[in-house]
């Protein structure tokens, strides 16, 4: 256990420089707003009193380093501003709708991992076939459409046409009841609840917007685990392997993939944030009142705190996200354990 | 010249790469002079045409105001090519700059460059662009700006690797003892060496910030409506899909989907084409 604790807080110190670029830029932006931010952060119609108070809270009127002094000490408390539209502070609303946005993602990825991994996989084993072939199409493809227009698509086909698929319009029927609340996740608090309706209420709901979501992290997955289960099968350990005669399901899946599967896990991370970015998007599409489209809200109206806020915490969840895989990929592979 | 006749020679066998080239020659033609041959006005609206599905008149159906679909995608594509070129050149001069310095000099200079890449890279990118947008003012340079600003660090990292292999070798070296500054060096001899790497690192993100740029005014960002745009067009008709108007963000979507396809491929192409001739 020690070593494992000693690896994270390794991985948290090389975090640091980036984290605190990443304040540093968000500083920047909730600054170079055109004109007075002030004015900006005081919204669509603002009285006098309440530029003011901005300024003041803002500590325009004081040295840039003061002003970034405070505004990280402000962070550290957890305050990143209130919201124009909500009255609320910018992070309570951020907290409320984010099971919906890490709802969406979660499965997102699940699902891109589910068919991209097989498809990489295959891609490898029978290089330059057919199915390889289709599956880097397939794959190209999906790196090249953007989740809105799949998002419609999708709509227009299951719902429109088919009549598959309830209507874009949120995460539950706007009749139905939603559980009571405990974890957020709509899916697990039904079944907490025993109430099996609003399961498959809300899976259905999920459904069109996760796949959506997924085509967009399918492209690079497929690729990386091709291309690492590639590497990993013309290695010599694969080699010395095949010369014991070891049976070849075992080769390939116990020893071939356990190891390529080390690169995917890196990738898994950068995929995180392409879907993060297209759950914006795709939010709006299917109006998932996640923090994406709470971000869009605020930037109809002009509410730069919750933008900016949007903005600061997702990079910030990003971060985490990747010292999280950085200390796995430690635990996993044993030659990252024993250099330590 | 002799990158040219390798591009001849594995455009030959790959007859894929070179039918996504010839799509996105058609594109560019389209961009400079479709405008010339459109048979509508983009912006001429007819209520009584409104929301009419595909006819030869109309090939590709009008929107809810009465424009004609066809011609506004034709508009769009010289609006949303410049939108890519300029981002994507202008993000290929910063991070070029940025990655040969940092890759020639090394030491402290290559530290801060690569914080500020790590910096980049550490948001989302397309949420980066959208807080740059926000912040700097709803306008098509910002847009422009933003989509280079998070392109930066593919180019900045490309072009630092091709130094870091390079600066060691006998041609730098024979330049260096027959009297050339390091800028020069960096400059005449170095950069050109890279270019053929960094060009197709272009085209891989340039369907990207293609992309970037559309989702942008998709989510209401930059370009403001009535002006014909691929993003926009697909966002005035996502309200009609519901009720089964379809024709009116399936066209422009499509035309989207098939240009950044085409680049994707031609980049993964003269990829393959400059790896098979570095193996050699």
């Amino acid at each position: 256990m020690f070593p494992l604790l000693r690896s994270v807080i390794k991985r948290v110190a090389f975090a640091v420089p980036t984290i605190f670029g990443v304040v540093l830029v968000s500083f920047a932006l909730t600054r170079l707003l055109p004109g007075d931010p002030a004015v900006y952060f005081a919204g669509a119609a603002p009285t006098p009193e309440a530029i003011a108070d901005i300024r003041k809270a803002m500590l325009l009127d004081r040295p840039l380093l003061e002003q970034f002094v405070s505004y990280i000490v402000n962070l550290l408390h957890g305050d990143l501003g209130k919201s124009l539209i909500t009255g609320q502070p910018v992070v309570r609303d951020l907290v409320a709708r984010m099971p919906a946005t890490l709802e969406l993602t979660g499965l997102s990825l699940l699902i891109a991992l589910v068919v991209s991994i097989p498809l990489g996989v295959i891609g490898a084993l029978r290089k330059g076939s057919l199915i390889d072939h289709a599956a880097r199409f397939f794959s190209t493809t999906a790196l090249s459409m953007p989740s809105f227009f799949t998002g419609l698509l999708l709509v227009f086909v299951f719902y429109y046409l088919l009549g598959l698929a309830p209507a874009p319009l949120g995460r539950i029927d706007p009749l139905g009841l939603p559980p009571p609340v405990k974890s957020g996740l709509i899916v697990i608090d039904g079944f907490l609840a025993g109430d099996y309706e609003s399961v498959t209420d809300g899976l259905a709901h999920l459904v069109l917007p996760s796949i959506a979501l997924a085509l967009s992290g399918i492209g690079p997955l497929t690729r990386i685990t091709r291309g690492a289960m590639l590497t990993v099968l013309s290695s010599d350990f694969i080699r010395a392997a095949r010369s014991y005669d070891m049976p070849r399901w075992r080769l390939i899946y116990v020893y071939a993939f356990r190891n390529a599967m080390l690169p995917v896990l890196t990738t898994a991370g950068f995929v995180f944030s392409f879907l993060i970015s297209a759950n914006v998007v795709v939010e709006k599409v299917f109006s998932w009142p996640g923090i994406g489209s709470y971000a869009l809200e605020a930037l109809v109206a002009s509410d730069y705190a919750a933008v900016q806020g949007f903005v600061l915490s997702v990079a910030l969840l990003y971060v985490l996200i990747n010292i999280l895989i950085d200390v796995l990929y430690g635990i996993v592979d044993v030659r990252v354990r024993l250099a330590e | 010249m002799e990158f040219v006749a390798t591009l001849q020679d594995g455009l030959r066998r790959d007859p894929l790469t070179a039918t996504t080239m010839a799509i996105i020659v058609i594109i560019c033609l389209v961009a400079i002079f479709g405008p010339f041959v459109a048979s509508h006005d983009p912006l001429a609206t007819n209520p009584s045409m409104a929301l009419k599905p595909p006819t030869w008149e109309h090939p590709c159906g009008t929107d809810q105001v009465g424009r004609d679909i066809c011609t506004r995608i034709v508009y769009a594509t010289r609006l949303d090519l410049f939108i890519a070129l300029s981002a994507v050149g202008l993000g290929l001069i910063v991070g070029g700059l940025i990655g040969s310095l940092a890759g020639f000099f090394g030491g402290i200079v290559d530290r801060l460059a690569m914080w500020i890449v790590d910096t980049i890279m550490a948001f989302p990118l397309f949420v980066l662009a959208m807080g740059i947008v926000a912040a700097l003012g709803n306008s098509l340079e910002n847009i422009i700006y933003a989509t280079a600003i998070v392109n930066v660090p593919f180019y900045a990292r490309t072009m630092r690797a091709e130094m870091k292999q390079r600066r060691e070798m006998g041609f730098v070296e024979a330049a260096r003892v027959s009297g050339n500054g390091p800028f020069r060096i960096l400059a005449v001899h170095l950069v050109p060496t890279a270019l053929p790497q960094l060009m197709v690192q272009a085209t891989l993100t340039m369907g990207w910030a293609m992309l970037n740029a559309a989702a942008l005014s998709f989510i209401g960002l930059g370009i403001r409506p009535p002006t014909p745009e691929w993003g926009i067009m697909v966002a005035e008709g996502a309200s009609f899909i519901i009720t089964g108007e379809w024709w009116v963000a399936l066209f422009p979507g499509i035309t989207l989907v098939l240009v950044v396809l085409s680049l994707n491929l031609v980049g993964d192409g003269l990829r393959d084409v400059l790896d098979a001739r570095e193996r050699r």
